[in-house]
């Protein structure tokens, strides 16, 4: 095809674009909202994975040792703990390790000066045991409860914990149902909403398509600018979705922290800005391509 | 040359109680540079002879030829290419409503590749032809019915086709413009276009004193060389 066609071709896709306003604005409106819908589920796909290694990563099994236990006891078990195969990490903490750590994170504190004057150290030696997952943390703690290790260990602190474990494990199910269920609902419902809107264009355009043949278009002349139209009509509807993005979480980023527990939604969408964008001009051209391929398709066929 | 053979439309092609017999067994020839009428009451087949010529409708029995090709064999890819060699003028227009007058007419061009700057001068030429060259920038829904026919007629003669099919082009005109059309129907005739027109008007038929196909039920009842109205 010589570049002058081309160009009518795309010269003519845009004035159909331009002219054909109500078409265009309802095949950008349905784009428009898939393309949110697709670049809310990566966000809030961001959001449950932030959360769920953060929380992860806060929680975790302190065992206390009575003030005598040697250091070669603690190592001993220790050495079981990293068998287990849910178990990630465990690092040992010695009472003066905890007492130094005490004394730089309480700096002017009144505490430190209670500290200094008893001119002691009042701290046990400790280990902190993470495992890969919050509900992973139950095998663990069964195991400490063991016979054996109840003349060693002086408190092993999950009794606060245990709760929040548990619930923490109970949230982190409950967003991947949701996400999914999410995922889902939205999915179906962009899927309606472009069928039918498709539907519409390819009937308002079938009288159009037939005059086009009758006067002796070929079809790849009469595709070719409803094809730009379409790819328009995406881009705009990428463009819109991103600016509505971003001013919103622009102007209610301060309270978007509290509302995610400090995931900084703002921040995500910053440092992903390129696959986020990426992600829309794909929903949007690819959306507006396939639909102008459907809304044509039919009639090239007389 | 055009060339119906024995030809038979039936719609729709299964049988149904509402079974229309549209044509029955209709043969003639145009020859090139002729100007045929063909005339009829309404629900004569006048239409539907027009559509089985340009491959818009297949007939149920029967062979087409244009030019020796028989356009039943024509692929669906290929059909644009019989087309271009044919102008359509249309009781209701069929104007591209999302172009202007000056695009409608510049795509019977454009769909032929034709050079960019040739397509500016010719349509202008055209429009002139038409009397609308201040219309040039309009869309189909801003004119008059009048003006929307000269569109598509200018659309018509553009691509200078060797066929003209009119099916009833004076159908919503005055008898002023209905003359004005006649006329440039005539011309582009003795520039040499074959010009095929359906028409029941009267007035029409007996003022050209042209060949004249004279359908009822779907029959040729007559085809006289200089012929009158006769229904
Ligand atoms: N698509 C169709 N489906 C079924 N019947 C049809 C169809 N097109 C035409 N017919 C029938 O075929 C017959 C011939 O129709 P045609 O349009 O050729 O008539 P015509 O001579 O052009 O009439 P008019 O002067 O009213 O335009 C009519 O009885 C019509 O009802
Ligand atoms: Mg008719």
């Amino acid at each position: 095809m010589k570049l002058k066609t081309i160009k009518k071709i795309f010269q003519s896709g845009l004035n159909n674009f331009r002219r054909q306003g109500s078409l265009t604005l309802a095949t950008l409106f349905v784009i428009f909202i898939a393309v949110i819908l697709g670049s809310s589920l990566f966000m809030f796909k961001g959001a449950v994975s932030f959360l769920t290694a953060e929380l992860q990563e806060k929680v975790d099994l302190s065992v206390f040792f009575k003030e005598n236990t040697s250091r070669s006891e603690i190592f001993k078990l220790e050495q079981k703990l990293t068998q287990f195969p849910e178990v990630k990490k465990v690092e040992y903490i010695s009472p003066e390790t905890a007492y130094k750590s005490f004394v730089e994170t309480h700096e002017n504190d009144p505490y430190l000066k209670a500290l200094e004057a008893i001119e002691i150290n009042p701290f046990l030696a400790s280990i902190h045991i993470q495992a890969h997952s919050a509900s992973q943390y139950g095998v663990i703690s069964i195991f400490l409860k063991q016979p054996e290790f109840q003349d060693i260990i002086y408190e092993v602190n999950d009794s606060k914990r245990a709760v929040i474990i548990e619930r923490l494990s109970a949230f982190t199910s409950n967003v991947n149902t949701l996400g999914i269920g999410l995922i889902i609902s939205l999915g179906l419902m962009a899927v309606l909403v472009t069928f039918n809107t498709l539907r519409l264009t390819i009937f308002s355009q079938k009288e159009e398509i037939g005059i086009m043949r009758l006067v002796g278009a070929k079809d790849s002349f009469i595709q070719g600018p409803f094809l730009v139209q379409g790819v328009l009509c995406g881009f705009f509807a990428a463009l819109l979705s991103f600016i509505l993005f971003y001013g919103t979480l622009f102007f209610v980023r301060g309270q978007l922290q509290d509302l995610f527990l400090g995931f900084n939604l703002f921040e995500f969408f910053q440092t992903n800005l390129l696959a986020i964008i990426s992600l829309q001009l794909t929903i949007g051209i690819g959306l507006g391509l396939i639909s102008s391929i459907f809304a044509i398709r039919k009639y090239l066929k007389a | 040359m055009i060339k119906v053979q024995n030809t038979t439309k039936i719609y729709p092609p299964n049988l149904t109680k509402t079974t229309k017999i549209a044509l029955s067994d209709v043969s003639f020839e145009v020859k090139d540079g002729e100007f045929l009428t063909i005339s009829g009451r309404s629900g004569a087949g006048k239409t539907t002879i027009l559509k089985i010529i340009s491959a818009q409708e297949k007939p149920t029995k029967g062979k087409i030829f244009f030019d020796n090709q028989n356009i039943s064999q024509f692929k669906d890819k290929d059909i644009h290419k019989l087309r271009q060699k044919i102008g359509f003028i249309f009781q209701d227009y069929k104007l591209l409503s999302y172009k202007t007058v000056f695009e409608n007419i510049a795509y019977s061009l454009e769909v032929t590749e034709f050079k960019d700057d040739l397509i500016e001068k010719e349509v202008g030429e055209v429009l002139e032809l038409v009397g609308l060259e201040n219309q040039a920038d309009y869309f189909p829904g801003e004119l008059s019915g009048g003006e929307k026919q000269r569109t598509a007629i200018a659309r018509a003669l553009i691509h200078r086709p060797k066929v003209i099919l009119a099916d009833e082009p004076t159908g919503n005109l005055d008898p002023y413009h209905s003359r004005d059309i006649l006329k440039m129907l005539l011309k582009i005739n003795q520039l040499g276009a074959t010009i095929i027109l359906a028409t029941h008007s009267k007035e029409i038929i007996n003022s050209l004193q042209k060949r004249v196909i004279t359908l009822q039920d779907g029959k040729i009842i007559k085809d006289e060389p200089r012929g009158r109205f006769i229904l």
